[in-house]
C-alpha cells in the first residue's frame, strides 16, 4: 500500500468517484429507518396480563420504573392495582425488565423516537399501544430459552402410595436445607402472597430469611401475624401459592413447605430464645376464649403478648380443635401441633380442657368473671344430606369419625364403604378410612361421590390424586338419592346424575337427571357435605345478640353487638385454619381497643390515638396549605411563608410516620414492648389534648398555632425516637417510597 | 481565544503586548475539542508554539462506575459496565461477565464463547473505524470521518440486529450471551466484512497514503521503544513500538486460542505507525470474525443462572483481562459472597495512554499536533474517569 514514502497528492481525489452515489444517511422526517426485530425501543405493557408484581421495578438498575396504583384497577388474588410507569429520563434500555417479567406482559417495541419540549412527556405509562399510540411491532421480547426466573419447583419428596396407604405416617418429607434455600432463591419478593394471605403473613421476608439461612428471623417474621406456623407449614390452604407471581408462567414457590422447613429447623426447646417474644407485664385484665382451635389460640397468643390474662376453655381433652380432631395425622402429626400449642401456652395462657361452655360452665358466668369473652367454637356438627336412610346407625358423620380416630375410639370399619362429599374433609375421612380398610382387610374398597364434577371438586387436587393412588374410587357429579337398606342393613347408596351444582348467578342450586341412576355398594355410609356450628351455649344471649343472616353480626374487629363478646374462627369466617388465625389476631386488637376504651385512667386505645393524630395532621396540612396560598405573593409575609414551608414538610413526614404505625400489624405489641408505660400514657394524652384545642378559630395562622404545631412535630419526633425498631423503619421506608410514587404521578 | 491566553505571572498577554519577559504562557484545550472521544481537557504550557509542559485534566465524565457497581446487584451491572468505554463497550461486558464466571465457576457454552469473540471483534472493528475518522478530523481531513463513521454504522446495524442496541449492547451476561443469532445473521456479517474489506483501498487512497497525513503524522509523538514497557503501554500503541504483545495470544480467553491470527507490529512508534497498526488490525479482525463464522458450533448460548434478584456470587477475588481496541483491559473483582460485588476495579488502557504517556509525549510537540497526538493514542475519557 505504501508504494510512496511521501504519500500521494492526487490519489485522495479518487474519492470524487463517490459523488454520484446515494448517501448512507437518510432524510428525517420524510424517510424513516425501521428498527431491527429485537430492537430495544419504547416499552409496551399488556395491562390485563400484567399482575403488577413490580419485579421490573425491582431489577431496574436506574430506578426508572415505578409502580403506581392505576385508577379503575383493583387488587385481586394474584394481582395488584399497581402497574409500571417508566421514566425515560432514567431508562437505559437494558431490557432486564423484559427478561425478568413474571408474566411476559412487558415488552419493548421498535419505536425509538420521541421529541418533546415538555420533560414530563418522558414519564410514560406503557400500555398495549406504545408511547405514541402507534402500535409499533414488538422489538425485544421475552425469550423462552433465556429466562431469568426459575420457573420450576424444587421437587418435594413424599412417600409413595404403597408406603403410605396403610399407615398414618406423615406423607410429605420436607425440604433439606439445600433444597429450601434453592426454593427460596426463586422468590422475586413481589408480595402478592402477603396480599392473598388471610393473615397477611410477611412471606417475602421469611423466604428471604430462609434464603439467607437466618432461620430465627424467618420464625420471628412468621410469628408477627401467625402463631401457628408449624401447623400452617403443613396444612394451610396456601392462597399465597395460588397468588404467587411465579405461578403465572411456571410453578408457584412452595411457600407452605418453606414455612414448614423453617419451623422444623427450630427445635421446640429453643422457641423461647429464638423467637424471643417478650411478654409485657400483665395489666390484670382477664379474657376468656372459648375453644382452643386455631382462632382461639391465635387470639390467646396476641392477647397474652399485650399483657392480658388469658384463659382458654376447651371441651375436648386436648387443645387444637379442628387441627387435632379434624385433620388426619398423616397430614399434620400431633407432635408438630403440640410444638405450636405448647409455645403459646408457655407464654402464660391458662388452658382448661374437658370444659364445655354451656354445660360445664355458662357463658353468663364467663361474662361476669372476665373482662371480655371470645368465642371460637368452630364447626363441629356434621350436616346430613337428609336422604332416606340417613337415620340408619351405619350412617356416620365424617367429623365424628375423624375425632374418634384422633381419640383412638373404636368404630366399625367395613369392607365396602361409601363417602358422600367432595371437599377436603371428605377426602380426609375417605383417606383415613382407606388406611383403616387396608390395615384390616388388606385392600381398599371405598367410593367417594360428590355433587361436583371432577373439575369443580372443592378438594385440593393433590388430595384427590393421592386418594386415587391409595385405591379410592371417585364418582364425581353424582347426587345422593337414597341409602338402600335391606333387613336393616345398608346395601349401598343410590345416586342420580347431577347436571348442575350452581345456577347462573353462582348460587348453590343443584339439578339432577333422575333417569341416570347408579347404585354404589357399601355397608357403611359416611356423610361429609359440610359442618355447622353448635351455638346452643349462647343461652339467653342468643336472643339479645344481633345477627347478619345466619351468622352473628360483627364489626371489623369481630366484636358483636354485645360489646364484651367477640366471635372468631370458622363460625364467623372461613372455614379454614389460616382465616381462623387471622380472625384471632384481628379480634385480639379489637379486644385491646375495647378494654382500653373503657379504662378510666386516661390511656385511650392506641389505634384511636394514632387515628386522631393522623386526622389532626391532615387538618394541619390543609390549614398550612391554605395559609401558604394566602401568604404567597405578599412580601410582608415572606418570612411566614418560609416557616410554613418548613412546617409543611414536617407535617408530611409526620403523616407518613403515623400512617406506617397504623398499617403495621405489629405496632400495638411493639409500642407496648418498647415504650415505658408512663411515656406512652403522657405523650398520647398530649396528642389528645392537642386535638381538643380549637384550631378552627381565626382566619390567619397565629404564632400560637405555629408553636403548637412545632410542639406536635417535636412530639412525633420523640415518638419515632422511641420506636426505633428496624421493622418499623422498614415499613416506613416502604410507605415513603409508595407516597413518593403516587405524588410524582398525580401531582 | 485571546482571553484564555495568560502569562504565567497572571498578566494579560493580549495581542500587541510589548513585554517578552514572560516567554511561557498557559493554554487550556477542551474539555470539548476534536482530539478525543469525549470530554477531556489539557492544560498546556507553551513557549511560542511548542509545548513545554502538559497537564491533563480528567473527570468531566466521572459517573463513579466502580462505586455504583458496589451498590447494584450482579445482574444490574451488566447495564452499567458498557458505558465505561463508549466506542468499544464489549470488552467491559465480557470482562465483567468473565470475572463473575471465574468466581462462581460458571461454564459458558461453546457457542456463546464464539459469539462473544465475534462481538468483541466487531466492536474492535467499529472502534478502529471510529479512530480513523477521529484522527483524520484532528488534522482537517474531513472526508475520512464521514466515510469511516458511516461504514462503522454498518457494524452498529449488525449490533442492533444481534443485541437490540446499536451502541450499548448489554449483551454479555454471566453464563453466556442474552440471545442467539437471528436468522441469516452470519451471512449479513460476512457481507459487512466484505464491504469493509473492499473499502480499505479507498481508505488508503483517501487517507493512509495521503501526502498531508504523512506530512503531519510521521515522526509525531514518538513513544520511545525503551520507555514503552516501562510506561505501561499496551495494545496497538505497544505493537506500534515493535512489541508483539497481545492478550488474545499471551493469555488467551474465550476461544481465541482456537483461532489463527498474527500479531502485526511496526517499529516507528509515532502517530502514523499507531494509526497504521490499527489499519493492519482491521484486516486481522476481519480474518478472525470469518473464522468465528466458519467454526461456530450449534448449541445453547446461555447457561441458566439463579434468579438474579437472589443471586450470590461466592466470596473471592479475581483478575481477568482482555485485549480491547485500546489496549489491555482488565477487571479486578472482589466478592464477599453477597448479592452485590464488594469491589470492582476497572483497569483500562486509557489512564496509561491518555494521561501519563500523553503528558510525556506532548512535551516538545507543537500546538497544532497536540490533538492528533492525543487521538493517535486512542484514549477513552469515560474509561479514565471510571
Amino acid at each position: 500500500m505504501a508504494e510512496n514514502k511521501l504519500g500521494s497528492v492526487l490519489k485522495p481525489f479518487l474519492a470524487l468517484k463517490t459523488l454520484g452515489e446515494k448517501p448512507d444517511t437518510i432524510h428525517v422526517p420524510s424517510e424513516y429507518r425501521e428498527a431491527c426485530d429485537r430492537y430495544r425501543g419504547f416499552h409496551v405493557n399488556d395491562l390485563d396480563k400484567c399482575i403488577g408484581c413490580g419485579t421490573c421495578a425491582e431489577i431496574c438498575d436506574n430506578d426508572a420504573i415505578r409502580m403506581v396504583p392505576v385508577v379503575g384497577r383493583e387488587a385481586e388474588l394474584g394481582k395488584t392495582e399497581y402497574r409500571p410507569v417508566i421514566d425515560y429520563g432514567r431508562c437505559c434500555w437494558c431490557a432486564l425488565c423484559v427478561d425478568i417479567c413474571t408474566t411476559n406482559s412487558l415488552n419493548m417495541t421498535r419505536e425509538y423516537t420521541h421529541i418533546d419540549e415538555e420533560t414530563n412527556s418522558f414519564f410514560i405509562f406503557p400500555d398495549e399501544n406504545g408511547i405514541h399510540n402507534k402500535k409499533f411491532p414488538k422489538g425485544w421480547q421475552a425469550n423462552k430459552d433465556i429466562n431469568f426466573l426459575d420457573l420450576e419447583r424444587v421437587p418435594m419428596e413424599a412417600l409413595g402410595p404403597e408406603q403410605r396407604d396403610s399407615s398414618f405416617v406423615e406423607i410429605v418429607k420436607g425440604f433439606t436445607k439445600q433444597q429450601a434455600q434453592l426454593e427460596a432463591s426463586r422468590c422475586v419478593a413481589c408480595g402478592l402472597c402477603t396480599a392473598a394471605c388471610p393473615a397477611g403473613m410477611n412471606i417475602p421476608e421469611y423466604i428471604d430469611a430462609i434464603w439467607r439461612d437466618d432461620i430465627p428471623e424467618a420464625g420471628r417474621q412468621m410469628y408477627k401475624t401467625n402463631p401457628l406456623p408449624d401447623v400452617c407449614g403443613r396444612i394451610c390452604t396456601h392462597n399465597c401459592e395460588t397468588a404467587c407471581s411465579m405461578g403465572v408462567r411456571g410453578e408457584a414457590i412452595s411457600i407452605r413447605w418453606l414455612k414448614r422447613y423453617a419451623m422444623d429447623a427450630i427445635p421446640s426447646e429453643e422457641y423461647k430464645t429464638l423467637i424471643n417474644q417478650r411478654v409485657v407485664e400483665s395489666e390484670g385484665r382477664s379474657i376468656a376464649i372459648v375453644g382452643a382451635g386455631p382462632a382461639g389460640l391465635s387470639a390467646a397468643y396476641y392477647l397474652v403478648l399485650m399483657g392480658y390474662k388469658v384463659t382458654l376453655f376447651e371441651s375436648y381433652p386436648e387443645a387444637g380443635g379442628m387441627m387435632r380432631y379434624g385433620i388426619p395425622e398423616y397430614r399434620l402429626p400431633y407432635d408438630i401441633l403440640d410444638k405450636d400449642i405448647d409455645f403459646i401456652i408457655s407464654l402464660g395462657v391458662e388452658l382448661k380442657t374437658n370444659t364445655r361452655v354451656g354445660t360445664d360452665v355458662t357463658l353468663e358466668s364467663l361474662h361476669s368473671s372476665y373482662d371480655s369473652v371470645l368465642i371460637a367454637t368452630g364447626l363441629h356438627q356434621g350436616r346430613s344430606t337428609g336422604v332416606p336412610g340417613t337415620d340408619n346407625p351405619m350412617v356416620f358423620q365424617s367429623i365424628d369419625l375423624l375425632a374418634k380416630i384422633t381419640k383412638k375410639e373404636e368404630f366399625p370399619v367395613e369392607e365396602k364403604m361409601v363417602v358422600i362429599g367432595g371437599g377436603n374433609v371428605a377426602l380426609d375421612i375417605a383417606r383415613s378410612l382407606a388406611r383403616k380398610q387396608k390395615a384390616k382387610y388388606g385392600k381398599v374398597n371405598l367410593i367417594v361421590t360428590s355433587l361436583e364434577s371432577r373439575d369443580i371438586m372443592p378438594a385440593d387436587e393433590e388430595e384427590i390424586v393421592e386418594g386415587m393412588e391409595e385405591g379410592i374410587e371417585f364418582h364425581p357429579g353424582r347426587g345422593p338419592e337414597e341409602i338402600v337398606i335391606k333387613n336393616n342393613k345398608i346395601v349401598g347408596l343410590k345416586t342420580s346424575k347431577c347436571t348442575r351444582v350452581f345456577d347462573e348467578e353462582g348460587r348453590f342450586s343443584p339439578e339432577f337427571d333422575k333417569d341416570d341412576i347408579e347404585l354404589y355398594e357399601g355397608v357403611m355410609v359416611v356423610e361429609s357435605i359440610g359442618q355447622a356450628p353448635d351455638m346452643s351455649y349462647l343461652g339467653t344471649f342468643a336472643d339479645s345478640i344481633e345477627y347478619d343472616g345466619r351468622r352473628i353480626k360483627v364489626d371489623e374487629y369481630y366484636q358483636s353487638s354485645e360489646n364484651w363478646l367477640f366471635v372468631i374462627g370458622d363460625i364467623i369466617k372461613g372455614p379454614d385454619v389460616i382465616t381462623g388465625i387471622a380472625t384471632g389476631h384481628t379480634a385480639a386488637q379489637g379486644v385491646d381497643n375495647f378494654l382500653r376504651h373503657i379504662e378510666a385512667d386516661g390511656i385511650t386505645k392506641i389505634d384511636d390515638i394514632l387515628r386522631i393524630a393522623y386526622s389532626y395532621q391532615k387538618d394541619q396540612l390543609a390549614q398550612i396549605t391554605q395559609a401558604e396560598e394566602t401568604a404567597s405573593g405578599k412580601p410582608e409575609l415572606e418570612e411566614l411563608a418560609g416557616k410554613l414551608d418548613t412546617l409543611k414538610n414536617q407535617e408530611l413526614s409526620s403523616l407518613e410516620i403515623l400512617d406506617a404505625l397504623l398499617v403495621n400489624p405489629d405496632t400495638r405489641i411493639h409500642l407496648r414492648q418498647e415504650l415505658p408505660r408512663e411515656i406512652l400514657k403522657d405523650d398520647f394524652a398530649y396528642i389528645t389534648n392537642l386535638e381538643s384545642l380549637d384550631m378552627s378559630s381565626g382566619d390567619t395562622i397565629s404564632s400560637g398555632v405555629i408553636s403548637r404545631l412545632s410542639a406536635a412535630y417535636a412530639l412525633y419526633n420523640d415518638l419515632i425516637q422511641l420506636t426505633r425498631s428496624k421493622e418499623l423503619k422498614f415499613s416506613l421506608e416502604i410507605l415513603r417510597g409508595r407516597n413518593d410514587q403516587s405524588r410524582k404521578v398525580f401531582s | 481565544m485571546s482571553e484564555l491566553v495568560t502569562a504565567n505571572d497572571g498578566s494579560s498577554l493580549m495581542p500587541g503586548a510589548k513585554s517578552l519577559e514572560n516567554r511561557e504562557y498557559n493554554l487550556f484545550i477542551g474539555p470539548n475539542h476534536p482530539g478525543v472521544e469525549g470530554n477531556f481537557a489539557l492544560k498546556l504550557t507553551l513557549e511560542g508554539d511548542t509545548i513545554v509542559k502538559a497537564k491533563t485534566e480528567a473527570g468531566f465524565l466521572h459517573r463513579g462506575f466502580e462505586k455504583l457497581m458496589e451498590e447494584r446487584l450482579f445482574i444490574q451491572n451488566i447495564a452499567i459496565v458498557c458505558r465505561i468505554c463508549v466506542p468499544d463497550p464489549d470488552p467491559n461486558e465480557e470482562n465483567y461477565a468473565r470475572a463473575i464466571e471465574a468466581l462462581a465457576d460458571i461454564e459458558v457454552p461453546r457457542r456463546a464463547q464464539f459469539i462473544r469473540v465475534l462481538v468483541l471483534e466487531l466492536s474492535r472493528l467499529a472502534s478502529h473505524l471510529f479512530t480513523f475518522g477521529g484522527h483524520a478530523g484532528t488534522i482537517g481531513l474531513y472526508t475520512m470521518p464521514n466515510w469511516s463513521i458511516s461504514d462503522r454504522d454498518r457494524i452498529l446495524d449488525l449490533f442492533e440486529e444481534l443485541t437490540g442496541g446499536r451502541v450499548y449492547h448489554i449483551y454479555n451476561m454471566p453464563g453466556g450471551v442474552r440471545r442467539d443469532f437471528p436468522a441469516g445473521f452470519a451471512s449479513r456479517v460476512r457481507d459487512v466484512l466484505d464491504y469493509i474489506e473492499g473499502r480499505l483501498p479507498d481508505y488508503d487512497n483517501l487517507f493512509f497514503n495521503n501526502r498531508i497525513l504523512r506530512k503531519r503524522a510521521v515522526g509525531i509523538g514518538v513513544l520511545p521503544r525503551e520507555r514503552a514497557m516501562e510506561w505501561g503501554t499496551t495494545g496497538p500503541n505497544l505493537r506500534a513500538a515493535g512489541f508483539a504483545h497481545d492478550v488474545r495470544k499471551d493469555d488467551s480467553y474465550e476461544v481465541y486460542n482456537e483461532l489463527e491470527f498474527d500479531i502485526p507490529t511496526l517499529k516507528d512508534s509515532d502517530a502514523y505507525s499507531r494509526l497504521m497498526i490499527r489499519r493492519k488490525e482491521v484486516v486481522q479482525t476481519i480474518g478472525i470474525i470469518r473464522q468465528v463464522l466458519d467454526k461456530i458450533p450449534e448449541g445453547p448460548v446461555w447457561n441458566k443462572q439463579p434468579n438474579p434478584l437472589k443471586w450470590r456470587v461466592p466470596a473471592g477475588d479475581v483478575y481477568v483481562r482482555s485485549e480491547s481496541s485500546k489496549g489491555e483491559y482488565a477487571y479486578y473483582m472482589v466478592s464477599d459472597g453477597g448479592v452485590r460485588p464488594y469491589r470492582v476495579h476497572v483497569r483500562g488502557a486509557s489512564v496509561t495512554h491518555g494521561v501519563h504517556i500523553l503528558e510525556n509525549l506532548l512535551v516538545g510537540t507543537r500546538i497544532e499536533d497536540a490533538s492528533q497526538l492525543m487521538f493517535s493514542l486512542d484514549a477513552c475519557p469515560p474509561e479514565v474517569d471510571r
